[in-house]
């Protein structure tokens, strides 16, 4: 079984190749290159714009029109900048357009309208399929988790989200984001406590966490 | 270190990046809040279900839809706003800068060299200059103006006092009338005739001083107004200021 993923990567001439690499690659013409930056980005970017947007049928548009958007200008990107911050860049403004054209069309940006979207259950998971109790319990907590994010103003939960669900450093939202670093931080720091606010009923204090 | 200046830290201290005299001032606070010390906790568990949120799938067939819509071409159009980016360039913007630059250097040296040579009203100088008929400031020119054939009031339209300084009107208050005057007399506007009655038939005894009067526009650009009011920027319009009629700017 570990023998296969080796075997893989012997086969991914790109698999070495850091990000930056790659979309230079890409940006010559090369279609290798562009399918490697896919693979290696369409689940963070998917990520991304679902947990801003909340409709996993739009978000998956809104993806794939990042991508597009990264084919499309590929030559001007500078091997300067991160590539991570690049498409994240693009991401982000692509989702704040759509908030923007969904807040213009229904007056306000209705988070219950959101959910109805989805059926009340938040985002749905792919693998869903009859949990044993603990973990029901872990779902419903994650469920939790991800209805809060949706609740905190949007200003703070895109600083949130790039920092704790992409794992992005504090330069790199602040550059996504085009804030400086202490807004940065001040943001990201009031998001995490209006969430700790909002999650306060299910935070286990007795786990050593 | 107080309670609301801690709670700014808690996600630095959380991740370890404060200063050592930050940290320890912190530590000696957390050991003295209980409240402070409990919020840092739940703050810390709330990371920890953070970084434990499922990542959303795409779909199977997420990456060949990404390829369809390239082969399409979609991928090929650019939107509005990355069309005008990519035109408004910095190496297309340049010789449009470097034109504009020189064209307002130029204007400015012949401002500087020669003034007067744009100055407001200028035109209006230069045509009574050439002798136009409508131009003379004479009292008894308003009635010969009103006159005017269509030609001559095309040769004196350019000199319409809309643009030039108060003072210019002041000076040559039958120039002011005289454009759409004539031509409007010409052509069988009568607008001329409505006001005529009211100063010709002593109508105009029955005002009251200081009163104001219908007023009645003639080019958008100023109008009639009758009454006895005698601003400066209010000229009789037949230079025989006992009629009462005037025209305001």
């Amino acid at each position: 079984m570990p023998i296969e993923p080796l075997r893989l990567k012997k086969l991914d001439p790109l698999a070495d190749l850091s990000d930056e690499d790659v979309m230079e690659r890409c940006a010559a013409g090369s279609e290798a290159g562009f399918r490697t930056l896919v693979q290696r980005y369409r689940s963070r970017i998917m990520n991304l714009v679902c947990r801003f947007i909340n409709d996993r049928d739009r978000a998956e548009e809104i993806a794939q029109e990042v991508f597009l958007r990264v084919f499309r200008n590929r030559e001007r990107y500078r091997k300067s900048g991160k590539f991570s911050t690049w498409i994240f860049t693009i991401a982000v403004n692509l989702t704040k357009n759509e908030i923007r054209s969904r807040v213009r069309h229904r007056g306000t940006y209705s988070l219950d309208a959101m959910e109805e979207e989805t059926g009340g259950q938040g985002l749905p998971f792919p693998d869903w399929k009859p949990l044993p109790d603990q973990d029901l319990n872990a779902r419903e907590i994650q469920h939790k988790v991800a209805e809060a994010l949706r609740k905190i103003p949007p200003r703070y939960r895109e600083a949130v989200v790039l920092r704790d669900v992409e794992g992005l450093s504090y330069e790199e939202v602040g550059e996504i984001l085009r804030i400086p670093g202490g807004t940065v931080r001040s943001r990201i720091n009031r998001a995490r406590l209006m969430l700790k606010d909002r999650l306060k009923p299910h935070l286990n204090l007795e786990e050593d966490v | 270190m107080n309670c609301r200046s801690a709670e700014s830290l808690y996600s630095a201290f959380l991740e370890e990046e404060l200063s050592q005299e930050e940290r320890r001032s912190m530590e000696a606070h957390l050991m003295a809040c209980r409240r402070c010390s409990v919020a840092v906790k739940e703050l810390k568990h709330t990371l920890v279900l953070m970084s434990a949120l499922p990542s959303v799938a795409t779909s199977p067939h997420f990456e060949e839809e990404v390829f369809d819509r390239i082969r399409s071409g979609e991928a090929l159009r650019p939107t509005l706003i990355e069309w005008l980016g990519g035109f408004f360039t910095a190496e297309r913007l340049r010789p449009v800068f470097l034109g504009g630059a020189a064209v307002c250097a130029l204007w400015i040296a012949v401002i500087v060299t020669r003034p007067g040579t744009f100055a407001p009203g200028n035109s209006a100088v230069a045509s009574r200059e050439a002798g136009a008929p409508n131009t003379s400031t004479d009292a008894g020119s308003a009635s010969e103006s009103v006159a005017m054939t269509p030609d001559a009031e095309s040769a004196s339209e350019p000199s319409a006092p809309v643009f030039g300084p108060r003072a210019a009107f002041a000076s040559e208050p039958s120039a002011v009338v005289s454009g759409p005057s004539a031509g409007r007399a010409a052509t069988g506007d009568q607008w001329a005739n409505r006001k005529a009655p009211a100063a010709s038939d002593g109508s105009d005894s029955t005002l009251e001083p200081g009163s104001r009067f219908q007023d009645e526009y003639i080019l958008d650009q100023f109008y009639l107004e009758r009454g006895p009011e005698r601003a400066p920027s209010i000229v009789p319009v037949s230079g025989d200021a006992t009629d009462d009629v005037y025209i305001t700017f």
